[in-house]
């Protein structure tokens, strides 16, 4: 009977695993492919009367679940480890990110040369945090949008009232968030990254440099808009949009779990058994690239 | 019957899952080098950011080689309905991986199957874990 539980359990939770293949999948009624769902969502972004707090934001609190995994932003097939997904970049022509050709070439190795920073249980950084792995909570309060993450406890704080970034020799790995609010829209500028995140397993990277604009806004009820504008002149030949979505989990007394990520990381071990290093950034390296 | 079919067809949809974690598999493991593993449990490491499973694997020449394999974080298992008594010290374990590329006894691992027929998705499939409900 027991064998019979477990079995059903492992059902249940396989046929929506096999049911997300992101590419395949929908949202607010529109396909989860990124620029398909970016198309689609507008109209319903600007029509869609959000549920508010008692402050008049369109309420973002609950658990969500996001749209894609951090394995690789850029389109990918099936591999070890490995889910094919679309590319998550909106608007470049051939959807790949508009690397500068040294950061291009450094990108190439990235992933066989360094450990992935996540693996070694560090906060993922702006905008990895949008699609990182595990459950997400929104939690509100006046002048606060907190966004919290199962993995490694990261979470952002995110002051929706007006006030300085911090002095840009403070450098942060989820970097300095401000939000504000436009129309229906959270508008977060996030700057002060310490350049020591990647936005996947994949070894796409950003230095120290990185200015990021990211926009959260609801498209129904239960789904999330998100999309992220990466601006990075060391890295990139031009700025550059991501989006991703979220989607509420309503499952009945659902709860993000404690997660102490380091407890028992043998990833770090075993990428440095097949000779991989700690990823230290890029500053120095990509020196030339601008 | 009935229990039977819904265990063989999940263990379809289980093998079919694709594995998603929070660090490239590819750089550490060899997908060239898929490896079954038959032998007692000697350890259930249930921890963060991955659990891991100990077997005493034995060798043709009969020697007898612990191996570590590496599975889904515990709260994907936790979801997933397992708990870290389903996995009782000594247990017959037939366990399906890729190697690690640096020879090492470590796998990471896809399924495992108990002596009582029992089977379990291993990889930390966080899509699964990541579902809306």
């Amino acid at each position: 009977m027991k064998t019979t539980a477990a079995v059903l359990i492992l059902v249940a939770s396989a046929v929506p695993a096999s049911a997300q293949v992101p590419a395949t999948g929908t949202a607010a009624g529109c396909p989860l492919e990124p620029v398909k769902f970016h198309a689609c969502a507008q109209p319903k972004m600007k029509t869609f009367s959000p549920p508010r707090t008692a402050d008049g934001h369109p309420d973002l609190n609950g658990y969500w679940e996001r749209a894609f995994t951090s394995q690789d932003i850029e389109e990918h097939g099936d591999g070890l480890g490995v889910q094919a997904g679309p590319s998550l970049v909106i608007d470049t022509p051939d959807r790949r990110i508009p690397y500068r050709p040294a950061a291009l070439e450094l990108k190439k190795t990235m992933a066989d040369r360094f450990i992935s920073p996540l693996a070694s249980c560090f906060p993922p950084g702006v905008p990895r945090h949008a699609v990182a792995p595990a459950s997400h909570q929104i939690l509100q309060t006046s002048g606060y949008v907190v966004h919290l993450l199962e993995y490694s406890h990261a979470y952002r704080i995110i002051p929706t009232v007006a006030g300085p970034h911090a002095p840009s020799n403070v450098k942060l790995w989820q970097g300095d968030s401000r939000g504000r609010w436009e129309g229906n829209t959270l508008v977060v500028d996030v700057t002060n990254s310490n350049g020591l995140t990647w936005f996947d397993n994949a070894g796409n990277f950003v230095s120290d440099a990185v200015h990021v604009v990211e926009r959260f806004t609801l498209v129904d009820a239960d789904t999330i808009h998100y999309e992220a504008r990466i601006d990075d002149p060391t890295v990139f030949t031009r700025p550059w949009t991501m989006v991703s979505a979220f989607r509420r989990n309503k499952e009945p007394g659902y709860e993000l779990l404690e997660q102490a990520c380091y407890e028992g990381n043998r990833a770090v071990e075993g990428a440095e058994g097949v000779g991989l290093k700690p990823y230290q950034g890029v500053t120095g390296i990509l020196g030339g690239a601008k | 019957m009935k229990r039977l079919t819904t265990a063989v067809a999940a263990i379809a949809l289980l093998l079919a899952t694709p594995v998603v974690a929070h660090h490239s598999f590819s750089a550490e493991f060899d997908a060239t080098k898929p490896v079954t593993l038959k032998g007692k449990l000697t350890k259930m490491d249930w921890v963060n950011p991955h659990g891991w499973l100990y077997i005493d694997v034995a060798q043709p020449d009969g020697k007898v080689v612990n191996w570590a394999i590496e599975a889904g974080s515990p709260n994907a298992l936790l979801r997933r309905g397992l708990r870290q008594n389903d996995f009782p010290i000594g247990s017959e374990l037939i366990i399906d991986g890729y190697r690690s590329k640096s020879g090492a006894t470590t796998a990471n691992g896809t399924s495992v199957k108990f002596a009582d027929g029992r089977n379990f998705f291993l990889g930390a499939s966080d899509a699964a874990e990541g579902t809306p409900k």
